[in-house]
């Protein structure tokens, strides 16, 4: 899977779990533009993307991120250790 | 090690008992404290007493004296532990306090605590250097240390003769959360604390053979008295997991339950749900050891329960291990308590007589809503429900909960003509909202703007003094208020502004959540943005939550 196409599955996965359109959803997307995008929400987000797409990731890192962005390089770099 | 002498039964200070129980039982484990990156670590209590005496120690050296404020802003490692009941133990008065995530703007936080440091006159504190930006906002002669500087206070003890305390004196200060300015440092004596760990224990048989699994914070009431105070002054075991963690990975509590064979734990109602959504349905633990999974901190919710014992009833989930506590700082912790061994009782009521008019009525099917008892009050605690002329009101009927009790706060530290306010004649007023039915206590509500998110409390005014203050919004056009989210099982924080129309406003949504996040650590669920002279003010000119509320409501139920 390549980056635009592990863009795409992560934005279905947060619009699933927000409820919104997810060709809303870019790079640059921060919890600040979504309503409801809270730290309890954010764990959900987490919990899916590591059970839909096959990682691990690291509590820390899974709270620093700036934006949308962020968690799809994350998110490759997980796929790519493994 | 040093015997203070007297056996655990008769102490009448926290430090005696520490002394205590590792003189009678040193290589017993007083906590566990797991973490993800450095593992777990096992604290005995020879451990714990030597380790919070050698720092002791050296705070004693510093200069610290007898009630001296100290200020612990740490994770949940050891040194947490040690540095707390080291202040103690020197005769300064402990208090934890949370600290800037890393998406907050550390600068921003500590500003808003200013106020605060500068009242308590607040000398001491003790943090991690990746928190150094706290030393911007403490007073001018205060001492800012650095546990990475400090390593060799928990080892290596300076002689030190101890220090007298009497069960009057001031054992710790809890803060109040979520409130910019000046957080209410309730002051808590060690008889206090003392009496409230006795009688809580007696109502849900705690004793030393119990194990309570936590990830709470320590600086809220329930992770610090009902989690680490119970455990380690009645000598059961404390896990103390990291809230972080927990809420990333929830089923670390079921983990550690199932291994620990953990009898106890704590948690405020979202907590169940947030296990409920986050444990694979194919997986099974065994929590046949749980006496009690207490639901405390925020609303109760008939629906929690049912969905948590749905899915764990395969798991040894005994029949009455679901239990509710009402609790507050101000009483140390509990005030209430339902049965153990019983179900809580539930009750259903006519939703819109209690509502609108603050009454008690039987249901008609169009208005009901459920609600569960609190339980009844624990040993040597009195409630009392009181009017708006805070006189009591006849049995049954909705007013201001009151508590009189043995255990009751000695009162707001620094802040007399907030204590003269809220303890009266020995009665301090909650601000809950509850009636007596059959001798037990349900809350139905508060007075005040306090709205609880996630087992943390906010006013509303705090929310919309931070929200007015983005540039953009109309001054004082701001309201604040929570809504139900049956799905998270807590509420969901929405504030509604208007829009000046000029430029700075453009980006008002962002700039809202960005700024009470930093100053209150609180997420809102969403920001309305409005034209001018859209929000709805009350006859007295003011605007109106109750209002705005119910038309924000409206428009999302139909959208």
């Amino acid at each position: 899977m390549n980056d635009d196409m592990l863009f795409h599955k992560i934005a279905r996965i947060i619009g699933d779990r927000l409820m919104i359109d997810p060709s809303r959803i870019t790079r640059e997307t921060t919890a600040e533009d979504v309503d409801g995008w809270d730290s309890i929400t954010h764990s959900l987000l987490m919990l899916e993307v590591e059970r839909q797409l096959g990682v691990t990731l690291a509590t820390e890192q899974m709270f620093e991120l700036e934006n949308v962005g962020d968690l799809v390089d994350l998110v490759a770099g997980a796929r790519g250790a493994a | 090690m040093t015997d203070r002498g007297q056996m655990q039964g008769l102490a009448d200070d926290i430090v005696q008992i520490l002394s205590n129980n590792a003189c009678e039982a040193p290589d017993l484990v007083a906590c566990i404290v797991r973490q993800e990156s450095s593992g777990h670590t096992v604290i005995t209590r020879r451990e714990l007493w030597q380790r919070s005496s050698a720092f002791a120690s050296h705070l004693r050296a510093e200069g610290v004296c007898s009630g001296d404020p100290y200020i612990v802003a740490l994770t949940h490692r050891p040194e947490m532990l040690y540095a707390f009941f080291g202040a103690m133990i020197a005769g300064a008065v402990p208090a934890f306090m949370p600290f800037p995530t890393a998406k907050q703007n550390a600068q921003l936080f500590w500003q808003t605590h200013q106020t605060l440091f500068s009242l308590i006159k607040a000398r001491w504190f003790l943090t991690y250097r990746a928190n150094a930006e706290m030393a911007a906002v403490i007073p001018g002669d205060a001492a800012i240390r650095y546990v990475e500087d400090v390593g060799g206070w928990f080892t290596e003890a300076q002689p030190s003769p101890p220090v007298p305390i009497s069960s009057e004196s001031i054992a710790l200060l809890q803060h109040s959360s979520g409130t910019t300015g000046l957080k209410k440092g309730v002051m808590l004596s060690h008889a206090a604390v003392l009496n409230q760990v006795r009688h809580y224990a007696a109502a849900i048989g705690f004793g030393p053979h119990d194990v309570v699994a936590s990830w709470l914070p320590l600086y809220h009431d329930m992770g610090l008295i009902a989690c680490l105070m119970m455990s380690v002054l009645t000598g059961a075991r404390l896990i103390l997991l990291d809230p972080f963690e927990w809420v990333s990975r929830p089923t670390l509590l079921l983990d550690c339950i199932e291994q620990q064979r953990a009898t106890f734990t704590w948690l405020p109602n979202f907590a169940f749900l947030h296990l409920v959504r986050t444990a694979p349905p194919d997986r099974h633990w065994d929590l046949s050891s749980m006496k009690a999974f207490v639901n405390c901190s925020e609303p109760c919710k008939p629906e929690s329960f049912v969905r948590f014992r749905e899915r764990f009833d395969n798991c040894g989930l005994r029949p009455d291990a679901l239990q509710i506590c009402y609790a507050m700082a101000e009483n140390v912790f509990a005030v209430t308590q339902t049965q153990m061994g019983s179900t809580p009782r539930a009750l259903a009521v006519d939703a819109d007589a209690l509502e609108t008019e603050g009454r008690v009525a039987s249901p008609d099917s169009n208005s009901r809503r459920v609600i569960l008892s609190c339980g009844v009050p624990i040993t040597d605690t009195e409630i009392a429900i009181l009017d708006s002329a805070h006189k009591p009101v006849t049995t049954g009927e909705v007013g201001e909960i009151a508590i009189r009790s043995d255990c009751l706060f000695t009162g707001y530290n620094k802040r007399p003509e907030l204590t003269a306010e809220k303890l009266v004649d020995g009665w301090y007023r909650t601000g809950d909202l509850g009636f007596i039915n059959g001798s037990e206590l349900f809350v139905t509500g508060r007075q005040d703007d306090l709205m609880i998110i996630y087992g943390r409390n906010y006013y509303a005014h705090a929310v919309e003094q931070a929200a007015s203050e983005c540039p953009g919004v109309v001054p004082g056009r701001v309201v604040a208020f929570a809504v139900e989210n049956p799905a998270s099982g807590s509420r969901d924080a929405v504030v509604l502004v208007e829009d000046d129309g000029t430029e700075e406003g453009r980006n008002l949504r962002r700039l809202i959540k960005t700024k009470v996040f930093d100053q209150l650590g609180l997420t809102l669920h969403s920001v309305g943005v409005h034209p001018r002279g859209t929000l709805i003010k009350s006859t007295a000119g003011k605007i109106s939550r109750y209002q705005n509320k119910a038309i924000y409501l409206q428009r999302t139920a139909t959208s």
